[in-house]
């Protein structure tokens, strides 16, 4: 039962031949070739997929790609603008919130939804923000205080 | 795994959801709970319904008779941010951090919520785990794997909102072929866990009506996890009291566990050993007492069922204490 | 000296952050082919069971099926971490032995059609008596997991040095006790995954998230019978590993003879559920213990007796026993001390090295032991610590020597920490949330002497622009040792770490390595580099010389300048000199080569082990503070301290994040994580039940120098990324001791044995 849908993804239409049961997450790696959102667990469980659609970070893996037509979907690819890493991005790189990097484009999605909307959290909020991202290179610790630190940067 | 193979139809109305139930269909909302359970194969329908695009079911009403009129498939985080919620119910929105993780909540539906599928240790594995064990119960078996001699599905209701809405006094519209059905959110529930709610497969849940409160009343939830995101609850304690505030006697008391069996459970002779006493410490612990006989947790889950046994008592005195807040100013 | 340095101790980014954080950096999930199939596995669903006869028919005949592998098409090679014990076929030969044990694999055009094809598949099963026991396994009649392996003995480890039953004699204080470990997971988000492209003229590429890209290079050409120089391995990036991504998997080698078959790029990519039921643990042990002290808390003796669940193969657990035994000799001073360990074969999942690899578990019995004993004693937890610590230029009896130490110092300076912490506490509060401070020490090797190739080597090239390219056969699982590498040839060179390019390893181009585990790349390949770096820079130096007239040895390299020793003004640019020397006269090719061991290590026996097996050892104090509430059971680490001897730090940045990395999981493995089996079935192969430390639990660590120079790491460095993680459970335990009384001696500690210890203590 395949289908031609038409997902926005960063700003632009992508004409994709899917399967009703594939999920968003599939089609991101497999037939559009956007492998930065990753797989960790394909169940909800490790925020590795997370995308940002229509503003709220949700989880790609649980998202059936046709559901996700007519919507606004950020990927990690999308975040980076003018060919710059945003300011999420910098922070990440610049107070170690990334080791192996499997949770990172996730982690940042999940950031960068959160600052979106309480652009200068607590430690508090930060943390709960984050509490669907699992990573178990960093303890979280330097994540935390890229993300307090992005927020102290960013122009709002 | 990947997901089963199925025709997916998204209808812009709930009479067009409705006529396009067939036999193995099935609704979608958030989809956070039925695509694990699809990938799983613990359901395989061959029709998905998806409800997102019927935007009468995304709103969210208050009048004062009847209180707040939810639609069921309004988001976790919907729920949260809600202004009307947020001054009529603020409690209500306060539950919502409690439940599954940021995402999740973004994704999740309080309808879906309500209509989650009961849950267990055995059921829910990955198929492969499953092959060569007999299917139980629950998967259409004849055995329980929880409990061996047991010829019940020991399966648990883990929904987060159903306990808190029960004790809210909710109210659920349920919209079918040919008639619609207003009842209370208590009767909502079937006590199977083979299927945890009384829907039939051609029927809606279209409408969550929480009444408004009394001024006098307070409302607690408390939920007993491992880590304090993601997972279910290992057992769930709304209380719900109302006072007379010239004698601090109660003039109503309510009292839901959840996730202690298929459906939360009514704690009816709380209510009734409350009722015209006022609060002391020792009512309240016969009332945590009474509520201990009433919950059943089995070996079903991550923690045993003596430690979620144990814990009924400790967690209900903390929903009371958090429920009496707002009357210790007095 | 080190004032003056550009890179080396700087807090400097990574160099792959930017690529991380874009998305752009590439995991082995991540890698096509043009014409790419697809590979699944089947499982054994059987703990233990004779293979009858396997039907693939079915499934080959499936749309969209290209090829369908069994054992029967393998040359039956058999891995383990002793070659010639080997045990373990890449696909089930004969048997099965654990459920999840791989049995076919099946390549397709996409992943569901290779589902699909797995449930085709016909295996007649004759099922066999299962033991998952480790202690009945060792039972005279209890079935055996291999037949070679009487009492299901996998291997034995008998330590034993100066004369324990004296002693315990001479004791004032003797104590024994109990401690289980349960079975937990590496954790790592990244799950398995291989591609392999075999093409027509004989030849493999691949490409898999190995932390040991060379091991998987031998054992595939053992395994696939061709010679070494037709295989070639590319690491992309690896999504973690902690030890559970050192060897081949059936994964690794499916999709290269699926490749071989179908003549098509094969990629596998296992799923998490497959990943936490059906690959690699850290060991769970029994262990017994007894200690004896004097009065004054001097450690006379140690017996220990391990039983260590090694699973249905032998994998790396030869190592893993040893190193439990052997490392009670650190970090206190032992005069005498028996270990005697068992590996224990079972019919469950494999066990493996996982950070810390063996340390943890004897350690965590061996320090909370010693806190029970300080309590019984009436001494002080640190003072008992201090008091037997060891120090610079000692020697255990098994033959460890150590050289750097700041032990003692850590211990000093937890001290201080304690006491302050003691001080801020708030008074008041919910009487049924309980506060407890504790410790724990360890002392961890920094790139061992292990049987086999042991030697890193570097390939540093200068490109005419003054760019540096290095290679190296390292692999950066996430440590951030990509960076430590390229700071130490940055800074030799004298350029800056930006300017440093690092090529990942591809066994046709760059240098033979046995991968990361041990701590050992930082320390050993680090060297490695240094050595290559000042191979070219001698070059550079002699035409450094002649140009500014001066004598090669008083030639400096420093950030980006090349001039004379003492006159600064007396030189030219780096680029300028990589473009003199390459193109003046005959012209140079600038090429640095080097390649570095430590000297004069042992290949430790590891059944009876003498010797010193490291360079050097790195040594610390963890002190964690938690909160005990008395009414749920439930434990929360709110502060920890870590006061660590990782040498001189490379860059500190990445050693903090290696520190707390350590104290965060740490807190997993005491309070919440378990993999729960019943018959052998994993029941919670997910990340909602196994349940792994969220940022909430991440709490504030505090990292506190205690740093020495140690003489023969580069930059005087040593390690960080494993050895702290021994200490952490340790300490956490001996916190809950210290704030309700009751020393835990079973990992994980569930609220339930809170509150069941709590009820038996009052009903005393
Ligand atoms: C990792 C993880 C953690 C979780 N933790 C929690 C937790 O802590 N607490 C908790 O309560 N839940 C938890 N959940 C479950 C789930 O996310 C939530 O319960 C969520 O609210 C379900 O809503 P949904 O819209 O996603 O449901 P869906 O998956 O869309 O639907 C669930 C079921 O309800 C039916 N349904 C949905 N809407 C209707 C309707 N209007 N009428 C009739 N039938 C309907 C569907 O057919 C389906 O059978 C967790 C899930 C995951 C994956
Ligand atoms: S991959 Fe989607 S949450 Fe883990
Ligand atoms: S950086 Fe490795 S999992 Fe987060």
């Amino acid at each position: 039962m395949k289908e031609l849908i038409i997902l926005t993804i960063n700003g632009i239409e992508h004409g994709v031949l899917v399967e009703t049961h594939w999920t968003l997450l599939d089609v991101l790696r497999d037939k559009i070739g956007m492998t930065g959102t990753k797989k960790g667990c394909d169940n909800g469980e490790c925020g590795a997929c997370t995308v940002i659609i229509d503003g709220e970070a949700v989880l790609s893996c649980l998202i059936l790609a046709i559901q996700a037509q007519g919507k606004d979907i950020l990927t990690i690819e999308g975040v980076s603008q003018d060919g710059k890493p945003d300011t999420v991005q910098d922070a990440f790189v610049k107070y170690g919130g990334i080791q192996c990097g499997f949770c990172t484009p996730g982690m940042i999605m999940a950031s960068r939804a959160l600052l979106n909307k309480i652009p200068h959290p607590s430690t508090e909020e930060i943390k709960r923000g984050l509490s669907g991202n699992l990573c178990r290179c960093t303890g979280y610790v330097k994540i935390i205080e890229a993300v307090e630190n992005a927020s102290t940067t960013e122009i709002t | 795994m990947s997901l089963p193979k199925f025709e997916f139809v998204a209808p812009k109305t709930v009479a067009g959801a409705i006529s396009l139930q067939k036999d193995n269909a099935k609704f979608i909302a958030g989809g956070t709970d039925l695509l694990v359970a699809m990938k799983r194969r613990i359901s395989s329908p061959s029709v998905i319904i998806d409800l997102n695009k019927i935007s009468n079911l995304k709103r969210i009403k208050w009048n004062k008779k009847d209180g707040l009129r939810i639609g069921p498939l309004i988001t976790l985080t919907q729920l949260k941010e809600n202004p009307l919620v947020g001054k009529h119910l603020p409690g209500l929105s306060q539950i919502v951090p409690l439940i599954s993780a940021p995402q999740l909540q973004n994704m999740g539906t309080i309808g879906g919520n309500l209509c989650l599928d009961a849950r267990c240790y055995y059921y829910n594995q990955p198929v492969f785990l499953k092959k060569k064990r007999e299917p139980c119960l629950k998967a259409g078996g004849q055995v329980c794997h929880v409990v061996k001699s047991g010829n019940r599905c020991h399966a648990v209701y883990s929904g987060d909102m159903a306990a808190p809405l029960m004790a809210l006094g909710t109210r659920v519209k349920i919209t079918g072929y040919s008639k619609t059905k207003e009842l209370a959110l208590r009767k909502f529930f079937s006590g199977s866990g083979i299927k945890p709610n009384i829907l039939k497969s051609d029927e809606l849940l279209t409408d969550i009506i929480v009444p408004p409160q009394p001024e006098s009343s307070g409302f607690s939830y408390r939920k007993l996890r491992l880590r304090d995101t993601l997972d279910f609850p290992l057992l769930g304690v709304a209380v719900f009291i109302d006072l007379d505030e010239k004698d601090g006697r109660c003039k109503d008391f309510c009292l839901i566990l959840s996730a202690v069996g298929p459906s939360p459970v009514v704690v009816e002779a709380a209510t009734k050993m409350m009722r015209g006493k006022r609060m002391t410490p020792k009512l309240m612990d016969r009332v945590a007492r009474e509520a201990q006989k009433k919950a059943h947790p089995v070996d079903n889950a991550a923690s045993s069922p003596g430690y979620r046994r144990e814990m009924v008592r400790v967690l209900i005195k903390k929903a009371i204490r958090e429920a009496l807040i707002p009357f210790s100013k007095v | 000296m080190e004032d003056g340095y550009v890179n080396i101790g700087k807090r400097l980014p990574r160099v792959d952050g930017i690529i991380k954080a874009t998305g752009e950096a590439k995991y082995a999930a991540d890698l096509s082919m043009p014409g790419m199939l697809h590979g699944k596995i089947l499982r054994s669903p059987y703990p233990h069971a004779r293979i009858i006869n396997i039907d693939a028919d079915k499934a080959k005949r499936l749309p969209g099926v290209r090829a369908v592998v069994t054992g029967n098409d393998t040359i039956g090679f058999k891995a383990g971490g002793i070659s010639a014990r080997g045990d373990e076929p890449y696909l089930a030969l004969e048997k099965v032995r654990f459920i999840g044990d791989g049995v076919a694999a099946v390549a397709a055009i996409d992943e569901e059609t290779a589902e699909e094809a797995l449930e085709l598949i016909e295996v007649e099963y004759q099922e066999l008596p299962a033991v998952v026991d480790p202690v009945a396994a060792m039972n005279e009649d209890s079935p055996l997991v291999h037949e070679h392996a009487p009492r299901n003995i996998s291997y034995k480890t008998d330590l034993s040095y100066g004369d324990v039953d004296k002693a315990f004699k001479k004791c004032d204080y003797v104590r024994e006790d109990h401690f289980e470990t349960a079975s937990i997971r590496h954790g790592f988000i990244e799950p398995h995954a291989a591609l392999a492209s075999w093409d027509l003229s004989g030849k493999l590429s691949f490409w898999g998230s190995k932390q040991s890209p060379y091991f998987t290079y031998r054992n595939m050409a053992k395994a696939l019978g061709i010679t070494l120089s037709r295989i070639r391995i590319v690491q992309p990036f690896i999504g973690g590993g902690f030890g559970g991504k050192n060897e081949m998997f059936d994964v690794d080698f499916s999709s290269a003879l699926l490749s071989r078959k179908t003549g098509k790029p094969v990629r596998i990519v296992v799923s998490q559920e497959e990943v936490l039921f059906a690959y690699r643990q850290r060991h769970p042990t029994i262990i017994d213990i007894k200690t004896g002290l004097k009065k004054d808390g001097t450690i006379m003796a140690v017996d220990a007796h391990i039983i260590a669940d090694g699973g249905a193969y032998l994998s790396i657990g030869a190592m893993s026993l040893y190193l439990m035994c052997s490392f009670l000799c650190l970090p206190y001073r032992l005069p005498n001390m028996r270990a005697r360990g068992y590996r224990v074969y079972t019919n469950t999942q494999p066990s493996c090295a996982m950070r810390g690899h063996g340390v943890p578990q004897s350690r965590f019995a061996a320090e909370v032991q010693l806190d029970m004993a300080a309590g019984e004693m009436g001494l002080d937890p640190m003072e008992i610590r201090l008091k037997n610590a060891l120090g610079p230029h000692e020697t255990t009896p098994n033959g460890f020597v150590i050289t750097s130490c700041g032990f003692e110092e850590s211990i000093i300076e937890g001290k201080k920490v304690i006491e302050k912490w003691r001080k801020d506490r708030p008074k008041d509060g919910d009487p049924n949330i309980k506060r407890g401070i504790g410790v724990g020490c360890y002392g961890f090797v920094v790139g061992p002497r292990v049987a086999g190739h042991n030697t890193a080597g570097a390939v540093i090239k200068v490109h005419e622009d003054g760019g540096v390219s290095l290679m190296t056969g390292s692999t950066d699982s996430g440590q951030g040792s990509d960076t430590a590498l390229s700071q130490i040839a940055a800074e030799v060179l004298g350029v800056r770490l930006e300017d440093v390019r690092y090529g990942m390893v591809d066994s046709d181009i760059t240098p033979v390595d046995p991968g990361t585990y041990g701590s050992r790349v930082t320390f050993i390949t680090g060297n490695a580099v240094r050595v290559a770096a000042e191979d070219v820079k001698n070059q550079l130096a002699e035409v450094a010389a002649k140009t500014l007239e001066a004598n090669p040895r008083d030639i400096r390299f420093k950030d980006r300048r090349v001039y004379v020793a003492g006159s600064p003004e007396r030189g030219i640019s780096f680029p300028r000199l990589v473009k003199i020397a390459q193109y003046s006269g005959a012209g140079k090719t600038l090429l640095g080569r080097g390649y570095w061991a430590p000297e004069g290590l042992k290949v430790v026996n590891l059944e009876t082990g003498r010797g010193n097996m490291s360079a050097t050892y790195s040594f610390g104090t963890q002190v964690s503070e938690v909160e005990v509430n008395t009414e749920t059971g439930r434990s929360k680490v709110i502060r920890m301290a870590m006061l660590h001897d990782c040498g001189t730090p490379i860059n500190e940045m990445a050693m903090e994040g290696q520190l707390e990395g350590s104290a965060i999981g740490g807190i997993g493995h005491t309070l919440t994580e378990e993999i729960i089996r019943k018959d052998g079935r994993t029941m919670n192969p997910s990340f909602l039940e196994y349940r792994m430390p969220t940022a909430l639990d991440a709490c504030n660590v505090e990292i506190l120098h205690t740093d020495t120079y140690d003489d023969v790491g580069p930059f005087g460095a040593k390690e960080s990324g494993e050895g702290i993680q021994v200490s952490v459970v340790p300490s956490i335990v001996n916190a809950i001791y210290d704030a309700v009384g009751i020393p835990f001696k079973k990992i994980p500690i569930t609220p339930l044995m809170v509150l069941d210890a709590l009820k038996d203590k009052s009903g005393k």
